[in-house]
């Protein structure tokens, strides 16, 4: 397979990576350079658990080709906050169940994060809006919503 | 098989130089929701792929009095547009609705144009309003309105050669209003079952001075009603007069049963979706339907 050096700001560091230039983001993240975070769910861009930011906007990266992040800037859950250093999204999913089983909370993460960078006063409604791209099969949605809003009145 | 290829050229002239080259074997990859969907999900993987991200086709402006956007203008961009909101309605509630967020970042509307499925948000939004693509190569450029633009589901009238640069569209104007409408099976990254598209003109009086109805999921292209148009135009612009016109629309069409809703379905919403856009783009009250 033809390989190709991709050089990308991830997670505020600079990163070089060798792959295959049909390898896409999600696959580049998780397989190339171990940053596990975002999930493999359906690889069509109808699931969410593969979320990040691309230059700042909620991205699916399994629709992403690898190649075309040269140059550009990933966030992943990692970049927002550690186990140790919780970001207030993160704390919020924490405290208030908003995490279950956990397979779609780095995605859903991400949404929020993106939300609330553009909007610190979200309504429910814009909370509904900005994760309606994330599938959740375990919380019925409203634990996430509750705990969305919760880290917006924190950070606030 | 031969090594896929991945070329991002900075400028245009090296972007058609290479679709010259490649044609039929070069794949342009704009957001990827598509494209790349199709390489991991049916492992169609292209021998060539043409990012063109580099090319600045990421825009919504107006210059001499017309609406251009770039082939490249993702939704999330048509979707923060106050230009579209205002002045190309329509498009703005197709693209601003589409899928999802994460989507709407990387999706373009050039995308969802040359894909050409008949159920494409943002081709049947543009072709109520009316819109004309414009083709370069390097033979020169032509500019097709988008009423010409389809031949079939994923097929269109675009060369292997060419590359969409921009759509143009006319901005409606003083008593001119479009609006879009879809069903989905649920509110969110859903294709549409059916969705219609209109844009209307009124003159002082309450005469229908012109209108453009659209209809998509209801034939192998986007379908443009256009005896549902003459069955409007002349007369007043009324309740009974617009619902006459939705249904003739529904005669213009040829749905189909698939898994996302019976022909018969796409008929009754045939008639409610055009008749919601006509009240919505003709400045009528809403009606419970």
């Amino acid at each position: 397979m033809a390989k190709t050096t991709i050089t990308f700001k991830l997670n505020g560091k600079r990163v070089q990576v060798e792959a295959p230039v049909t390898t896409n983001l999600l696959s580049l993240l998780r397989e190339h350079l171990q940053v596990t975070g975002p999930k493999f769910g359906c690889e069509q861009g109808n699931c969410g658990a593969c979320t990040v930011l691309l230059d700042g906007e909620p991205v699916n990266s399994c629709l992403v080709l690898a190649p075309t992040v040269e140059g550009r800037e990933v966030t992943t859950v990692e970049g927002i906050g550690t186990p140790e250093k919780p970001h207030p999204i993160q704390a919020a999913f924490h405290d208030r169940y908003g995490a279950q089983c956990g397979f779609c909370t780095p995605g859903m993460v991400v949404s929020a994060y993106a939300l609330l960078r553009k909007n610190p006063h979200p309504s429910r409604e814009d909370v509904v809006n900005a994760i309606v791209g994330n599938v959740c099969r375990c919380t019925g949605y409203n634990k996430i919503v509750e705990s969305v809003l919760a880290a917006a009145e924190k950070m606030r | 098989m031969k090594d896929t290829q991945y070329f991002a050229p900075e400028t245009l002239n090296d972007a058609l130089k290479l679709l010259g080259k490649y044609e039929k074997g070069i794949s342009v990859l704009a957001g990827g929701t598509d494209l790349v969907r199709n390489m991991n999900l049916e492992f169609r993987i292209p021998s060539n792929v043409l990012w063109i991200g580099h090319l600045g086709l990421d825009y919504v402006r107006s210059t001499e009095g017309l609406i251009h956007i770039g082939g490249a203008t993702r939704m999330q961009t048509a979707g923060a547009s106050k230009l579209l909101e205002r002045k190309a309605t329509a498009l703005w509630q197709a693209a601003s609705k589409l899928a999802s967020p994460p989507v709407r970042s990387l999706a373009t509307i050039g995308g969802n144009v040359c894909n050409a499925s008949p159920a494409a948000d943002t081709a049947i939004a543009l072709l109520a309003l009316g819109a004309e693509v414009v083709l370069v190569s390097r033979r020169g450029r032509r500019t097709v309105p988008l009423a010409r633009f389809f031949l079939g589901p994923g097929k269109t009238v675009r060369r292997p050669d060419e590359l969409l640069l921009e759509i143009l569209v006319k901005p409606t104007g003083k008593g001119e209003g479009s609006a879009y409408a879809k069903v989905g099976r649920r509110q969110a990254l859903t294709l549409a079952v059916l969705n219609a598209a209109a844009r209307v003109k009124v003159d002082a009086k309450g005469k229908c001075v012109s209108a453009t109805i659209a209809v998509g999921a209801a034939a192998p292209i986007p379908v443009h009603a256009v005896k549902a148009e003459a069955a409007l135009v002349g007369l007043p612009f009324t309740e009974d007069n617009l619902l006459k016109a939705a249904e003739r629309a529904v005669t213009e069409t040829k749905p189909i049963d698939d898994v996302h809703g019976t022909a018969w379905y796409r008929r009754k919403l045939t008639r409610v979706l055009v008749a919601r856009c006509l009240r919505q783009a003709g400045g009528l009250p809403e009606k419970a339907e």
